[in-house]
């Protein structure tokens, strides 16, 4: 593996009286895309909320162990999972991008990129007046305008329908490509098996399994990601 | 494997649908067809699914079969008779016979309400004794411990709360279930517990069920004929094999590719 750019340590993550999570360790490589995957309430999206320091004020803490980054905080960048909360709901999409500070080209062309063309999203309108999968697309857009060294993805393709779906997996491949490593939080096997090398499986709060895709598929050793395998849609043509 | 229909050798129309448009206001006085008259037939016996991608029109047609839309034109009929008056002369009657499984659990039931409660709504005029019996009986098809009666929706998975969702259709003993996306908003083993609740729950169905969803993957599951939507309109309609086989349309074609695939291929 290249030059780690994440290293999480027996890391310990809880709410008061609440769900605790942990101890959690691994990391993450230079140019790598990491899987974390789980059910819902498992701690993903705990995990996510620490390594960009709004644990606290999400009313949790972390009481033991470090997650280190190898970059500048301001080359994190999140793509949160509910898209119509994320965004300030009396700023236009216009203000929105203007906070960004970046310079319009730049805007345009990632945005293009998402498939979400200027021209087709008034500026003047506010989130509430687009689609789930529209704001999906525009924040997944809004964290890739910095040009980030580590990506923080929670569930980011959660409110697409498969087509925008597999647009947005190919553009993460190529932002994978590019070099930027991607934390990619979700349930979604399939997506997790095709944009990641290597995986952890979280249950209960703890790691159950890490390895290499390929590994954890041919040989999963904990009885939920067998059950998480099994669960998977199959098209079923006959 | 359908539903047998109630009376042997005798395959009705349930729904028929004739030039249904549906047309929004947007902004500045813009009108936007969600639904761009279609025209279409379920018959009795069948369990379809309504594939598309978002904004392709799905819930919509999904709320105007149920009359919780009224279609801005065409006609909308159930067994021959128009909805939106079957709904206003005999709600119960209608709700009777077809009722609908929303996408979001968690916005779907009433938060102050207990389980008992949200379960007991739909058959208040039986007396008490009969009504706990059914509830209790609804419980276990749904798979759901007797425990559960006095939660509230809080204190519930995603995953549990759609399953008192559905279980609250069904103590209404409906013929037909409209499903709009009924597992979207749950990980991947709930839907999987969800799926096969909802192929039980077609052999048992007098009439069928028409499955709303954007994942062909879980369309081929249940359905035995898929509709294809774009943009308000039906591009493809056939039995599940002719579709998902020979697709007529490129969108179909879109929509088959992007299906993520499983088992995983490592290069």
């Amino acid at each position: 593996m290249n030059r780690t750019i994440l290293e999480v340590r027996d890391l310990m993550l809880g709410y008061p009286k609440g769900p605790q999570f942990g101890p959690l360790t691994f990391e993450i490589g230079t140019g790598e895309a990491f899987a974390l995957v789980g059910e819902s309430g498992a701690g993903k999206s705990t995990v996510a909320f620490e390594l960009m320091g709004v644990l606290n004020f999400k009313g949790g803490k972390r009481s033991r162990g470090e997650a280190e980054l190898r970059c500048s905080r301001n080359e994190v960048a999140y793509i949160p999972q509910d898209p119509a909360a994320a965004l300030d709901p009396l700023f236009t999409i216009g203000d929105h991008i203007r906070e960004l500070n970046c310079s319009e080209t730049v805007v345009r062309s990632v945005l293009e990129k998402v498939k979400l063309p200027l021209e087709n999203i008034s500026l003047k309108s506010y989130p509430h007046e687009l689609s789930g999968g529209m704001l999906q697309r525009f924040l997944i857009g809004m964290a890739l305008v910095r040009v980030p060294r580590l990506l923080i993805a929670d569930e980011p393709t959660s409110s697409l329908d498969v087509v925008h779906q597999a647009q947005i997996m190919k553009l993460f491949h190529a932002v994978r490509d590019e070099g930027i490593s991607i934390l990619y939080i979700t349930h979604n096997v399939p997506l997790a098996l095709d944009l990641c090398a290597r995986m952890a499986v979280l249950y209960q709060g703890e790691i159950v399994e890490m390895g290499s895709c390929r590994e954890v598929y041919r040989n999963p050793r904990h009885e939920f990601t067998r059950r998480l395998f099994r669960s998977v849609p199959v098209l079923e043509v006959s | 494997m359908t539903a047998v229909p109630e009376e042997k050798g005798v395959i009705e129309t349930a729904f028929r649908l004739k030039q249904v448009t549906k047309t929004y206001q947007v902004r500045h006085g813009r009108k936007f067809n969600a639904v761009d008259g279609i025209t279409v037939e379920l018959r009795r016996g069948t369990a379809y699914a309504i594939v598309g991608e978002s904004g392709s029109g799905k819930t919509t047609l999904g709320r105007i079969l149920t009359g919780l839309v009224p279609a801005t034109e065409g006609e909308v009929l159930f067994e021959g008779k128009e909805v939106r008056r079957w709904l206003r002369e005999d709600r119960k009657g209608f709700c009777g016979k077809v009722q609908m499984i929303f996408q979001n659990p968690y916005l779907s039931l009433d938060p102050k309400w207990s389980v008992s409660t949200i379960l007991e709504e739909g058959i208040r005029e039986l007396p008490r004794r009969q009504r706990k019996e059914k509830v209790r009986e609804m419980m276990g098809r749904v798979h759901l411990p007797d425990s559960y009666l006095g939660k509230k929706p809080q204190a519930m998975s995603g995953g549990e709360r759609q399953r008192v969702a559905i279980a609250r259709s069904l103590i209404m003993e409906p013929e037909y279930l409209i499903l709009d996306e009924p597992t979207s908003q749950l990980d991947v083993a709930t839907q999987a517990e969800i799926m096969e609740l909802l192929g039980a729950l077609k052999t048992a169905l007098r009439g069928g069920l028409v499955l709303i969803t954007h994942d062909l993957a879980l369309a081929s599951d249940v359905a035995d004929e898929l509709i294809v939507l774009r943009q308000g309109r039906v591009l493809e309609q056939g039995p599940r094999k002719k579709v998902l086989l020979s697709p007529a349309q490129d969108y179909t074609r879109t929509l088959l590719a992007a299906v993520p695939s499983w088992p995983p291929v490592f290069s």
